[in-house]
């Protein structure tokens, strides 16, 4: 019973700098709390009513003189120090903020109360999450319902995931292990049991349990039957007759809108535009797309938008 | 006005003991009576929900409660413990009883709107508690949405309408502070001749009227997207739900400094009073609490460092949230150098305050953990927050409200009581408090999420140390109820100024007649006129062989 | 007690026919497409309705300073919560 942790484990660079920035905190609080602590000891003893320690004092303009020379030390050292400790915590959290460029995609979607995981190879997983140790994945997230938060404790990052939005998540975790992986947003009833686990598996055995998974199709061939399933081929494939903007190169490419403003076809203008498809017209098109407000799940439109990811260099033809 | 006399009339206990004759005065002092006995109440429903939630996380199983009953209770500790303990608990008593008393007033500024402030309380309060008995609400208290809005099918709107209308209330006594300050002093009393008492109220109230409002407007829009589905907060609807809590923090962190100012007030005075030595840096004091108010109002952000915000306004509100922390060190550091060659006594009210210095001091330093970026992504919404703002609020705030009650028991009610029992408890509550909340910090760091109805395993052994804690710290919290109702009837009766101490409360006799002050006293000196004789002592308890009331008025005129 | 000049009757009902004048300014700027343009005459019309109301209304024009300043406080606490929530909306990606 008494064998009980009392520190996380650790499999992340960044969590190994994230706990160096605690423990160096930990080191200024305590120093700064004992200190707190020790003197009104001491001076409870010392001066305590009764006893017979020296209280004579400067007065006058030497006591004003004294204090506030005390008061500025007072005021510029914590001033430094916190303000280092804190370009120090911003540095970290901009690496935590920055996915590096060749990070392996994963995509997550929060629903009360499951994690619905699925890898572009179409592998589907619910409350957890197996990735290769040693390479980069950036996790993009988003919400079915209410704001969750994607927590793993083993590697010091967690990130809201929102609804109507993507949120991203990075971290290359370093040894095979299994970790946790809480939701830390409250989200209703059963919040706490939307808990899985991250499981860090070698290269080769991650490539053995991606072959043996239960993929039947990628994420980009599962989004063209859905493509066709809720009739967005209808108006938008190669041969239909509706005047509707093409996707064929659209990802990541800067669309002009009917309000004269411009935005980047990224995921969440994608998602923006088949779940709000009023909000942003291109321009020289009618706004007569319906809204998928409600009919569509969150992880089929993913499966859409890495269709339309995969039509990026694609020539009009392939769209069936 | 300084020369009016009126005709002596009897202290304000006596002049009326009918039921009606509460709850229709207008004296300051008997609202703030009617304050103290109902926050009290409020504490204590709060302090059942608290030890429900303990007691399921005994096992990680959570086998005491459902998961629905967990979040109803976690959410009732919640909201009554911030909006109907919390928020008006040194305010509405101490503040309403001494902010007259110690500017040499004879009431309030808008007496009737005082009256006003506590029925709006007790409105807004028993709506709250009707939609949590009616079913409970499972928002939590800081009601996020979408969730609150469209996916929670719990009572939100009423409790939510419960806490809009306990915030008029906020607004109405910060307004009445207000004025009354600026107006109502006594002759002489100039700003910097006020205590430090006032000066945190003053800061309090301006934070009452700046941020309340917000609150209102926030969960008014929450209702009416509930209600009409109007979109504002959610993403369906065109909505951010980030909106809403960029809304709810600017008020609700502002809404932590109304907890700790009153309580830094009180820190000041009582232990300027049981040093026997004047505040150190009166000036930076004063000063250091307005800053904290102001600043107070530009840090929000940081609870929204993984929310979804952008990088930059992270690291500008983690900035911001630095230099707040530097007017709350000033503030510790003072505080114990106060007690550098004093002359120092340990009643319990002095107990209480030492203990506030130094949770506040562990509060406000996990505080910077949470300020900083990178480690907030990791201890964010996990036990280590909990920890850190117990930590202020418990550690901070009630324990220097329970300090204050016993420093101004003798002047509210004119009867002592036992110190002896009374530092028992207060040792008490220290070591129940930190047995508690201590472990919640390992357990955040381990990563333990909050508002957990079950858990992994792993983390039982932290639970039921921090469980074991509670019940020690419940006992703590009950002994003060038993042993300071007994001496309403049983204690000695207490002089004008039992503890030697020199603000204008303790120059009119205890309990305080009803126009406060048989003449309203001229006021020549600083509020703290301490000076320890180099060597012992002379007379440890010097105030308490002095007469009360009208003799002692004058006394302070020959101070400077 | 604080006292000042009460503005007289007449001075009302032309502040009034001031505030119904921008109304319908409002409204008519509606007819007009001007993409983020009518989103700043809105804002700007709302702008003098509210000091409309404020100065004369709620008799800010003859107030004693300390009024002028508490009110004033209001508003530079509006530009805190919008400014500062701007810092994230404006930057988020």
């Amino acid at each position: 019973m008494w064998n009980f942790p009392l520190h996380p484990p650790a499999d992340t660079p960044l969590a190994t700098r994230v706990d160096h920035l605690f423990y160096t905190w930990l080191g200024l609080a305590g120093v700064v709390t004992i200190a707190v602590f020790f003197l009104i000891v001491y001076f409870s003893v010392k001066y305590r009513h009764g006893s017979k320690a020296d209280r004579a004092m400067p007065t006058g303009a030497e006591l004003r003189r004294e204090s506030h020379r005390i008061e500025f030390a007072w005021i510029a050292t914590p001033l430094v120090i916190f303000l280092g400790m804190g370009f120090w915590a911003a540095d970290l959290y901009y690496v935590h903020a920055s996915p590096v460029a060749n990070a392996t995609e994963v995509y997550a979607v929060g629903k009360q109360w499951m994690w619905k995981i699925e890898h572009i190879g179409g592998q589907r997983e619910i409350d957890e999450l197996h990735v290769p140790a040693g390479r980069p994945i950036k996790l993009i997230m988003t919400s079915q319902d209410v704001i969750h938060s994607f927590f793993m404790p083993a590697f010091r990052i967690k990130q809201d995931v929102l609804p109507g939005r993507y949120t991203i998540l990075w971290f290359t975790a370093e040894h095979p292990g299994d970790y946790h992986l809480f939701c830390t947003q409250y989200c209703g009833t059963d919040h706490a049991r939307m808990i899985g686990h991250v499981v860090v598996m070698a290269p080769a055995d991650f490539q053995k349990w991606l072959t043996g998974g239960n993929a039947q199709q990628s994420m980009a061939e599962e989004g063209a039957g859905r493509f066709r399933q809720y009739g967005c081929s209808g108006c938008h494939g190669a041969n239909a007759s509706v005047h509707a903007p093409k996707l064929e190169g659209l990802f990541g490419r800067r669309v002009q809108l009917s309000d004269g403003t411009s935005v980047i076809a990224d995921e969440r203008y994608i998602h923006d535009s088949v779940m709000l498809p009023r909000s942003q017209v291109v321009a020289g098109y009618a706004p007569i797309m319906p809204s998928f407000q409600g009919q569509i799940a969150e992880e089929d439109l993913l499966d859409i938008i890495e269709y339309i990811k995969s039509l990026r260099d694609a020539n009009p033809g392939l769209v069936k | 006005m300084s020369t009016l006399m009126l005709p002596v009339r009897g202290n304000y206990l006596d002049e009326g003991f009918s039921l009606w004759s509460w709850l229709s005065s207008v004296d300051h002092k008997r609202i703030a009576i009617l304050y103290t006995i109902s926050i009290t109440m409020f504490f204590f429903v709060g302090g059942v929900a608290a030890s429900l939630i303990r007691l399921n996380l005994v096992t990680p199983t959570g086998d005491f409660v459902s998961a629905e009953t967990y979040n109803k209770l976690f959410t009732m500790h919640g909201v009554i413990m911030v909006w109907f303990f919390l928020i008006p608990s040194i305010p509405s008593t101490l503040g309403n009883f001494l902010v007259p008393l110690m500017i040499g007033a004879r009431d309030m500024a808008f007496p009737r709107l005082n009256l006003a402030s506590w029925y709006l309380y007790i409105g807004g309060g028993l709506f709250t508690v009707g939609a949590l008995i009616a079913g409970g609400v499972d928002t939590g208290w800081t009601f996020y949405t979408p969730y609150s809005t469209m996916f929670s099918n719990t009572h939100v709107i009423a409790a939510a309408a419960g806490v809009f209308i306990v915030g008029f209330s906020s607004i109405l006594t910060g307004i009445n502070f207000i004025v009354t300050i600026h107006k109502m002093r006594a002759p002489g009393m100039t700003w910097f001749r006020l205590p430090l008492f006032i000066w945190s109220m003053y800061a309090t109230a301006i934070i009452f009227v700046l941020a309340t409002p917000v609150l209102a407007m926030t969960l008014f829009l929450l209702a009416i997207e509930r209600f009409a589905g109007v979109g504002v907060f959610d993403p369906a609807l065109g909505g951010d739900p980030l909106l809403f809590q960029h809304l709810f923090w600017f008020y609700s962190h502002p809404a932590v400094y109304v907890m700790i100012l009153p309580a830094m007030g009180v820190a000041s005075e009582i232990i300027t009073c049981f040093a026997r030595k004047n505040v150190f840096a009166y000036r930076s004091m004063a000063f250091a609490v307005l800053a904290i108010a102001v600043i107070g109002f530009l840090v929000w952000g940081h609870h929204m460092f993984v929310a979804g915000t952008s990088v930059y306004s992270s690291i500008v509100f983690s900035i911001l949230s630095f230099l707040v922390a530097i007017p709350s060190a000033i503030k510790v550091f003072n505080w114990t150098a106060t007690l550098y060659k004093g002359s120092i006594h340990f009643e319990a009210p002095m107990l209480y305050l030492l203990g506030f210095v130094g949770l506040f001091t562990v509060g406000g330093m996990t505080g910077l953990f949470l300020a900083s970026l990178a480690l907030d992504v990791h201890l964010h919404d996990t036990y280590f927050v909990i920890a850190h703002f117990h930590y202020i609020m418990v550690g901070g705030s009630v324990m220097a409200f329970l300090g204050a009650i016993h420093f101004w028991w003798p002047k509210i009610t004119g009867r002592m009581y036992s110190d002896r029992w009374a530092r028992f408890a207060a040792i008490v509550v220290f070591i129940g408090f930190n047995l508690t909340f201590f472990p919640q910090f390992v357990l955040g760091y381990l990563g333990m999420p909050r508002r957990y109805h079950e858990y992994p395993p792993e983390f039982q052994v932290l639970n039921v140390l921090s469980s074991a804690g509670a019940s020690v710290l419940a006992v703590g919290y009950l002994l003060p109820l038993l042993y300071l109702l007994w001496s309403l009837k049983y204690g000695p009766r207490a002089t004008a100024n039992p503890w030697g101490a020199t603000g204008l409360e303790w120059q009119t006799s205890s309990p305080p007649p009803v126009d406060n002050f048989a003449s309203i006293p001229i006021v020549t000196a600083p509020p703290y006129q301490y000076e320890p004789p180099e060597g012992p002592h002379p007379n440890p308890s010097a105030g308490q062989k002095g007469e009360g009331s009208e003799g002692a008025v004058g006394a302070r005129d020959g101070l400077s | 007690m604080i006292t000042h000049p009460v503005p007289a009757i007449r001075t009302y009902v032309l502040v009034w026919v001031g505030l119904i004048v921008l109304l319908l300014l409002t409204l008519g700027s509606a007819f007009i497409p001007l993409g983020w343009g009518n989103a700043a005459i809105n804002l700007a019309i709302a702008v003098a309705k509210s000091l409309l109301v404020i100065f004369f209304y709620m008799h800010l024009r003859s107030a004693h300073y300390v009024l002028r300043i508490a009110a004033t406080a209001g508003f530079f606490w509006l530009a805190i919560l919008l400014g500062l929530s701007l810092t994230d909306f404006v930057t988020r990606y």
